[in-house]
């Protein structure tokens, strides 16, 4: 009780500061950040204190669960829940425990459920599935596994008459992808009843070529060019016939109308714009209308959205459909209606719906108001839940996700327009939901300014029940760096915010999903650069806001966040007491060479156009000496705070060797002696692979930071993990 | 006697000294590739293509030059019965033996065993004892063949194979044919040294000793034969079987792709399983395969010869210790690689600091029977797999099969699939290869299977499917082909094992009397070889039961038309009774190679074709 009030009134004096210190930056004009329309745009620090009281007030009183290492792994046993497009079945990955004669392994089979009866038979269990498409008939399922294309059929062979059993075949392969033509599955053919889309390039020829592949696993060319094909849309009627390819035209990628023999370029994508071809606009009314090509990307604009090119137009006009009211995040996905969009989602701090007619519209606000209910009805609510949406062909059933980033729950749910009743609408799939008691820390957003007035945010993880201003602070800088932190459920950064600390996790410049000019905005300045800067001005926010002792520093991430890591130690050693990164590159240059060299598909040149525009240009030796003169690889000598590295001795995007060679420069040095710990992952690829892995991953992670700040380390270790441990090389 | 021998052995002294000294120059200088004692197979081909090939040719140079003319004569009119004439010369040619054979070896194993690092025990010595004694056989088999009359001795060079080939399944069988056959070899020797060398031997017993193993070899050329007169004659008619299969035939599988198997398996076939087999049809085509190791192999045996070792040693690279298993303490001796001093000992167990501490357990870790030392990091033997690890020095159980079960051959690695197989009496399990080397998790196979009972399994073809494996398995039934199966096996991935069809084959791509040849021209010695065989290396196993042969009749025929041959040629030779009645038995039991051994063992000149008589006046006189 006395803890309790303590805590308000450091949050009340918190508060007090805050309010009182002047407004440093002005906020970016570009759009709200909130992501809610209409909403305003606010000052930082009372965002600030308010969420302080309100952790303070809402955590203080719960116990503070020290997740255990396998429960922070252990993830939802249900995935990839793909609901069929006649709306009568659903398709899921289930890793259940096995019955079998191998009770321990834990292998992925493929579910179907059939949505009427609630009936559950397992179709396909096989360790290799990596993907699977629902036929555009519904009939069948394509399983994608690294070497095959296999099929599940929901009706008996050569009938296509009777309607889908849940007697489905048994799964087959039909078709071996070949790897010396680079082969691999593009998707789904959606103008087929039931056919893939394969991508292959000849050796020798130097061509591409997309190609059906149908349900008897014969392939069938659409069309055949010299350029790196990566979209084909097909006529709906002559499915072999492509009207519109996206392909890579010398580094750059553009929307070609091919339905004329002389070809037009209808659109140019930039860098990381999906630019995805969802169907063709057809004229609903008796008066002829322009066709139009309704496209996911960004079309030359800031942020992706929803556009409308008219084809039928010799210059290819286009129009905006959608984009966020707030003018700050790129769409993020799409549901469809007969083969165009019905609503549109944007991942701002949280989730945001748009229907995209007045039906959509209409259904979205029930279903919100109806989840809502549903939530509330549930003993564990699930607090600041989301949800996301799959619909079927003719979106008559909506599929909803329900998932917060508080505990990893995941729930679902159906919603049927059709029904009369607004309470029957909705349906709650309990059976294939996971539900969580599990609350171990609580996850929020805060946005601040970073020294130069850009304005940012950054998702922030805290532990129940402590004075935050006490708690030791882990920055976390995701991968990438072209990804950002989004608000879904981490099990790392609640792991270490049950070990008592907070963990911040910026969305530094360079990070996706807030606009083409949010990322470009990095400006390649990284390592000892701006996009550090941005990484050390929000923690410096929250330090400022009181969140977090200034004194009890550490910077943890991993790929990109091992190298921000490295960087932290380089070039601001003075701030923190330690860090951890894991399979950092140390050289960006370096790194990004080493990626160009594995030429995946033939798309160096679209990779390097890329690269050069972010980060570095390969052909540039200037360009590349400076990046490499303000990575950390340059600036070993600088670091004089311990250090931990973990390192995947399979890893096959950053060069183990050159990790390998910094530490060891760590090592050779004169400085004070300070803890160099390298450790490498003997099977691990470019992150641990494994649960054993992982789980040792977690281990080292809690180890090293109780080595200096001393926090909660589970020191049991299963005699798996020991063993696992002793096969490290350090 | 030995006046004489010491003075053949003289002849011969320095040839032998120089061919020993030779010989240790070559062995030192191996020493710079490979320890000496190191089981290599081309290495132990190599030494006995030198050491009995030699002895051979030394006995048959030996005898030659004493039958030069005047040389014989003066050999055997020395005032010695000629039997202790031959024992004089056998005597000194096994001296020379000794040092040309024995002598590098022995030296060099002892100075393996006094100098080096290397672990030599009683079985090292005694390989120097079993090379000598089949160089000796060789050296009288080179002295036979000349000393005897008859040309057809040489076929008697077939007993080394029988000598060599099985990897003996206990001592008895490795060092009894050798000694046996050696002293054979000596008592004919002895009966064929004579003042008259180009009499026959005609003695029961001297003939009953060279018809026996005559005609066990002679089957062997009898099925060669078969060249000539059967598949020749195919081949140039471009009718034979193996460009012309046989539609039906086990053999016919052969020639098919991978996809066609699968058809050619479920035609015809009784399917117990109809989905599963249509689903395997469906995607034969498409799965990639993967050929799964099938043979039995002669499990290591305690004090078996090194050079039927399959490793030589585990290496502890970080402390430069070998590990090598002794077969008298049953563990594995550590020795420092370069000092040779002693470093410790793997038991089943565990590690021991020594050997003497190793003793005070040894009840407990003392390995069961011999392993298979696999990957410098597994032991397997009988139905255990043993994981050694030498950072943490512990021995861990990887992985038990069933009491009843055991390993019929070293666990192999599938490259192309990620598989290692492991081959038993009752099962083939699959272990992810990753997996498998991840020791500090619970080992479980990825598939196993338990094999149809079959009568003679070949081969086992996995086909990879979308979800498990199918397996063909290839039996191909009695030695008539009778029973002839392929059995198709689907294995999902929570291991349900499901028999999905089974195909009998009942058409022989040959005709029966081609296939059973061997059978048909002497049943009696089809099962000799059959028992002697399997009595020696279970990994040679010949099929002993005769119940399914199909060409009963035909043997029938053949024995009764040998005995009547064997009357019209024994009455040419004009036979006493004892012969008549050695070669009537001989003939009744091994029935036609008996008879061409008669032919063999007996003269030609003047019995199948007149001497030409030489006319005095034949040549013109001059005048």
């Amino acid at each position: 009780m006395q803890f309790t009030l303590l805590a308000n009134i450091l949050a009340c004096l918190v508060a007090l500061v805050l309010f009182i210190l002047p407004v440093e930056a002005n906020a970016d004009s570009r759009g709200k950040l909130d992501g809610e329309q209409g909403a305003e745009q606010t000052a930082i620090q009372p965002k600030l204190v308010s969420s302080i009281a309100e952790f303070s007030q809402r955590h203080m009183q719960m116990p503070t669960i020290a997740l255990d290492r396998l429960e922070a792994i252990k993830g939802f046993s249900v995935s990839d829940v793909t609901l069929s497009p006649d709306g009568k079945w659903l398709a899921f990955i289930s890793k259940d425990k096995r019955s079998g004669k191998n009770a321990n392994e834990r292998i992925p089979s493929l579910v179907l459920m059939n949505i009427q009866t609630g009936a559950k038979t397992t179709a396909f269990t096989s360790p290799k599935i990596k993907q699977f498409f629902w036929s555009q008939d519904a009939n069948h399922i394509f399983i994608l596994s690294p070497k095959f294309v296999s099929l599940v059929s929901l009706i008996p062979e050569g009938d296509e008459t009777s309607s889908a059993s849940i007697n489905s075949s048994r799964a087959r392969i039909i078709h071996k992808l070949d790897s010396k033509h680079d082969e691999y599955v593009m998707g789904i053919h959606k103008q087929a009843p039931h056919a893939l889309l394969v991508a292959s390039r000849h050796p020798k020829s130097k061509t591409f070529t997309v190609s059906m592949l149908d349900r008897s696993g014969t392939k069938h060319a659409i069309y055949k060019s010299r350029h790196a094909l990566i979209g084909v849309m097909s006529d709906k009627n002559e499915p072999l016939k492509a009207e519109f390819i996206k392909r890579v035209n010398g580094g750059k990628v553009e929307l070609v109308d091919v339905r004329k023999p002389e070809k037009a370029v209808i659109a140019h994508c930039d860098l990381r714009d999906p630019c995805t071809m969802l169907g063709l606009e057809e004229s609903q009314s008796m008066q002829p209308q322009p066709q139009g090509l309704v496209v996911f990307g960004r079309l030359g604009q800031d942020l992706i959205g929803l556009y409308r090119i008219n084809v039928d137009s010799d210059t290819y006009p286009f129009s905006r459909l959608h984009q966020d009211p707030s003018e700050f995040f790129d769409a993020y996905d799409v549901s469809l209606k007969l083969g165009l969009p019905n609503t549109i989602s944007y991942q701002t701090k949280s989730m945001h719906h748009y229907g995209l007619n007045a039906a959509a519209t209409d259904a979205l606000t029930e279903i919100e108001a109806l989840l809502k209910q549903e939530n509330l009805k549930h003993p564990f609510a699930l607090v600041d839940s989301f949800f996301s949406i799959q619909t079927n062909a003719d979106a008559t059933l909506w599929l909803l996700r329900q998932e917060s980033p508080q505990n990893p729950s995941v729930r679902y749910f159906l919603y049927d327009a059709t029904r009369a009743s607004s309470h029957d609408r909705i349906k709650a799939l309990d059976s294939i939901s996971y539900q969580s008691k599990r609350v171990a820390s609580y996850k929020s957003t805060l946005d601040y300014v970073v020294s130069d007035g850009m304005r940012q945010f950054a998702h922030i993880t805290v532990p129940n029940g402590f004075d935050l201003q006490t708690l030791p602070l882990i920055v976390m800088p995701h991968g990438g760096p072209w990804s950002r932190t989004d608000n879904h459920y981490s099990f790392i950064s609640d792991f270490l915010a049950s070990r008592g600390f907070v963990v911040y996790e910026p969305n530094f410049r360079s990070s996706t999903g807030m606009g083409f000019q949010y990322m470009v905005s990095a400006n390649k300045d990284f390592g000892d650069g701006i996009v550090q800067q941005d990484i050390i001005d929000g923690m410096n926010a929250l330090l400022n806001a009181g969140i977090g002792d200034p004194k009890r520093l550490a910077i943890v991430g991993h790929s990109f966040g091992g190298f921000s890591a490295l960087s932290g130690l380089s070039f601001t050693p003075e701030l923190f007491k330690m860090a951890f990164a894991g399979a950092p590159p140390t050289d960006l240059t370096y790194s990004i060479e080493f990626l160009d060299r594995k030429d995946f598909r033939n798309l160096s040149d679209r990779r390097q156009q890329m690269f050069s525009k972010l980060a570095v240009d390969i052909s540039d030796e200037k360009d590349k000496q400076r990046l490499s003169a303000q990575s950390p690889f340059m600036h070993w000598e600088k670091v004089n705070k311990p250090l931990y590295v973990w390192a995947g001795a399979r890893d096959d995007r950053v060069d183990i060797k050159k990790v390998k060679q910094y530490v060891a420069k760590l090592r050779s040095a004169n400085t004070p002696k300070q803890a160099r710990f390298l450790f490498v992952d003997p099977d691990a690829g470019h992150s641990p692979n494994r649960q054993l892995s992982m789980e040792a991953y977690l281990y080292l992670l809690e180890w090293s930071l109780n080595k200096h700040f001393e926090s909660y380390l589970d020191s049991h270790l299963s005699s798996a993990l020991e063993g696992f441990l002793e096969t490290y090389e350090q | 006697m030995f006046e004489l021998a010491k003075s053949e052995f003289y002849r011969y002294q320095k040839w032998a000294c120089l061919w020993a000294l030779v010989v240790l120059g070559v062995f030192l200088f191996s020493l710079r590739y490979q320890p000496f004692l190191y089981p290599d197979q081309a290495k132990s081909a190599l030494n006995n293509l030198l050491m009995l090939g030699g002895s051979f040719m030394f006995g048959a140079l030996q005898i030659v030059l004493h039958r030069r003319k005047n040389h014989w004569t003066f050999l055997i009119h020395r005032p010695l019965p000629s039997s202790g004439i031959c024992n004089a010369i056998l005597l000194a040619g096994a001296a020379v033996i000794l040092i040309a054979v024995g002598a590098p070896w022995l030296v060099m194993v002892a100075g393996t065993d006094v100098f080096g690092s290397s672990l030599v025990e009683f079985r090292h010595y005694s390989y120097i004892v079993y090379l000598c004694l089949t160089a000796l056989m060789s050296y009288q088999l080179g002295v036979l063949i000349v000393l005897n009359a008859s040309r057809g001795i040489v076929l008697l060079v077939g007993l080394l194979v029988l000598v060599l080939a099985p990897k003996a399944d206990s001592h008895l069988a490795q060092f009894a044919p050798v000694i046996v056959f050696n002293g054979m070899l000596y008592y004919l020797n002895k009966l064929s040294f004579k003042p008259d060398l180009s009499t026959y031997l005609r003695g029961p017993i001297a003939q009953s000793l060279l018809a026996v193993p005559m005609s066990f070899n002679l089957v062997y050329l009898l099925i060669l034969s078969t060249v000539v007169f059967y598949h020749g004659p195919k081949w140039a008619l471009g009718t034979h079987p193996d460009t012309n299969p046989v539609d039906g035939s086990l053999s016919y599988t052969y020639s098919l792709n991978k996809d066609e198997l699968v058809d050619y398996t479920l035609e015809n076939a009784q399917v117990f399983a109809p989905d599963l087999a249509n689903s395997i049809r469906l995607q034969a085509d498409e799965s990639n395969y993967h050929w799964i190791a099938a043979s039995v192999r002669s499990h290591p045996r305690s004090h078996q010869l090194h050079l039927d070792d399959t490793n030589y040693q585990l290496v502890d690279e970080k402390n430069n210790i070998n590990y090598q298993f002794s077969h008298r303490h049953m563990a594995l001796l550590g020795k420092h690689a370069l000092t040779g001093e002693p470093a410790g000992v793997i038991g089943q167990d565990g590690f021991y600091r020594s050997l003497s501490e190793f003793k005070q357990n040894k009840e407990g870790a003392a390995f069961e029977r011999v392993p298979y030392l696999i990957e410098n990091r597994y032991a397997a033997f009988g139905n255990t797999l043993l994981s050694i690890n030498f950072e943490d020095k512990s021995v861990s159980e990887r992985f038990r099969l069933r009491d009843n079960e055991y390993l019929q051959n070293m666990p192999f690695h599938m490259q192309t699939s990620g598989f290692i197989s492991l081959f038993t009496n009752q099962r083939i399990i699959l272990f992810d290869s990753q997996r498998f080397a991840y020791e500090y998790e619970t080992l479980a196979p990825n598939f196993a299977f338990e094999l149809p009972k079959t009568i003679s399994l070949t081969s086992i073809l996995g086909f990879e499917l979308a979800d498990g494996f199918a397996f063909i398995i290839q039996d191909k039934g009695h030695y008539s082909g009778v029973g002839a199966k392929t059995h198709l096996i689907h294995v999902d991935y929570a291991q349900n094992e499901t028999l999905v069809a089974s195909r009998e084959y009942t058409v022989n791509r040959h005709p029966n009397w081609i296939e059973e040849i061997d059978y048909m021209l002497s049943p009696l010695l089809y099962v000799m070889r059959a028992e002697i065989m399997n009595a020696l290396d279970e990994a040679l196993a010949i099929p002993g039961d005769i119940s399914e042969m199909t060409v009963n009749k035909q043997a029938v025929i053949v024995h009764i038309f040998s005995l009547i041959l064997l009357i019209i040629l024994g009455r040419k030779h004009e036979l006493n009774k004892a012969q008549w009645a050695t070669w009537i038995v001989l003939v009744s039991s091994l029935s036609f190679p008996a008879v061409l051994s008669f032919v063999l063992l007996h003269p030609f000149k003047g019995v199948y074709f007149k001497k030409p008589q030489r006319l005095l006046s034949a040549k013109p006189q001059a005048v």
